[in-house]
């Protein structure tokens, strides 16, 4: 076994640590409104390492850096240093990010349309989902466990891409889901990590579009808007891995990319909306067909136009999916001179595509000339010969 | 480099690594490794950032299947 999966001592209940652990998910259980899946069970996270939700419902947390570092500032009668007060605060907002993810349910990612688990737009938006929590709620749990007062206020986010564009999709997203960023947010939490772009998809398709969609269609119809939510937020890993760049411009880059997310997202939702609106106008009552091929082709050419936007603004790169062209990654900037961060930029598009090359997946998909059967080639005449992705 | 810059790198790379089985272990492994020899170089409010950076790579190592850990 891997030494980093050696769980370290158990931590027993009725110890100080394990007793100000239960008191910090049971804080958070109370501001969130939903229950943990923590079992109870407490280990000592050995290395650098703040702690881990386990797969079997237990928990681990680091001693060195969380559990000593709190337990000052929650042990009645101790005078702290304003170093020692910084210190609890910064293992209270870990000790909370924890207790946050410990609350989102799994669920199956082999299920058909479901999320892989780990995958980079789960693991975006999980970790923004709990950064946003902690940060929100670190400083009243805080309060309402101890009398020393911690700097928990006005807290930078600890991964800025992800919470910027999780941010303002949130607020993005509102019109087509008809849902308020609160809401949008504990439809988000309350739904198992391998459902929460399904979901998403549903209550805009529902929202706007309600009735009017057989069941058999509606499989298609997510894809078609979980496929933006899936590559800018799995894209914003790209922007996170930036060498050069400042954590407040991550901020900005996430915070624009989810403009063009949410963009795509709601302009297949109008062609989608006008589809069967368009179909019930002149065939009321009568069973509406699929999407016609010209309308999933005009889906993957705006895919392709949102991408084109990411690069001519300069962002790294949306994540790519199976399928791409390989000449779009290694395209080196065309215009202007090669700054320090055109060159990054470059290294980064390589580094995409030399890990995620359709032909490192499969090779069933591959012509004769090393290209995958399924996409033209940039430069090639549109809308032939192309297949389905 | 910055210390933190360099630590958001290799989680990121390591996060889009496309390996699996003994090869990912490894590299998840390492990685945690190499981020927890950065922490004493970043600023004391970088570190609770680094750490839970951590934690989302010994998760993601977590899950694997058991016959690859």
């Amino acid at each position: 076994m891997n030494e980093l999966l050696e769980r370290g001592p158990e931590i027993p209940a009725g110890t100080w640590d394990h007793d100000w652990i239960s008191s910090v998910v049971a804080k958070a259980e109370e501001y969130s409104g939903r229950p943990s899946h923590w079992n109870g069970k407490l280990y000592e996270q050995p290395g650098d390492v703040a702690g881990v939700c386990l797969p079997d419902g237990s928990m681990t947390i680091s001693r060195k850096h969380v559990l000593d570092q709190a337990r000052p500032a929650y042990t009645p009668g101790e005078t702290l240093t304003s170093d020692q007060q910084f210190a609890a605060a910064e293992a209270t907002r870990m000790a909370v990010f924890q207790a946050r993810h410990s609350m989102s349910e799994v669920g199956d990612d082999s299920l058909p349309g479901a999320t892989p688990l780990e995958s980079l737009e789960d693991i975006a938006l999980e970790n923004a989902r709990c950064d946003q929590f902690s940060r929100e709620y670190s400083g009243r749990i805080a309060e309402s466990m101890t009398d020393q007062s911690l700097p928990l206020v006005a807290q930078a986010p600890l991964f800025p891409a992800y919470s910027a564009a999780t941010d303002r999709l949130l607020y993005t997203l509102g019109g087509p889901t008809g849902l308020s960023h609160r809401r949008l947010g504990e439809l988000i939490d309350s739904t198992e990590r391998t459902q929460r772009l399904n979901a998403i998809a549903d209550e805009a398709l529902d929202h706007e579009v309600g009735e009017l969609v057989p069941e058999s269609h509606r499989a298609e119809l997510r894809e078609h808007l979980t496929g933006p939510l899936r590559r800018g937020l799995g894209g914003l890993t790209m922007t996170e891995m930036s060498e050069l760049t400042h954590p407040g411009s991550k901020h900005s880059w996430g915070w624009d990319s989810a403009e063009w997310t949410e963009v795509e997202f709601s302009t297949n939702l109008g062609d989608i909306k006008a589809h069967y609106e368009s179909w019930e106008a002149e065939h009321p009552g009568e069973e509406p067909p699929e999407l016609p091929d010209s309308l999933r082709e005009t889906f993957r050419d705006r895919e392709e136009e949102i991408q084109q936007v990411w690069a001519s603004k300069g962002w790294p790169a949306q994540q790519p999916v199976v399928g791409r062209e390989q000449a779009y990654y290694e395209r080196l900037p065309d215009h202007g001179p090669v700054t320090a961060r055109d060159q990054e930029i470059a290294k980064l598009q390589q580094f995409l595509w030399s890990h995620t090359a359709p032909s490192q997946h499969t090779d069933s998909a591959v012509d004769t000339g090393g290209r995958p059967d399924n996409v033209r080639q940039i430069g090639s005449a549109r809308k032939h010969g192309r297949g389905v992705e | 480099m910055d210390a933190y810059r360099e630590v958001q790198r290799l989680y990121a790379e390591a996060m889009m690594s496309a390996a699996s089985g003994d090869e990912l272990v490894a590299e998840l492994g390492e990685t945690v490794q190499r981020i927890g020899d950065l922490l004493p170089q970043t600023a004391p409010g970088e570190r609770a950032s680094v750490l839970l950076m951590n934690s989302s790579l010994a998760e993601r190592l977590a899950r694997l299947p058991k016959e690859t850990r």
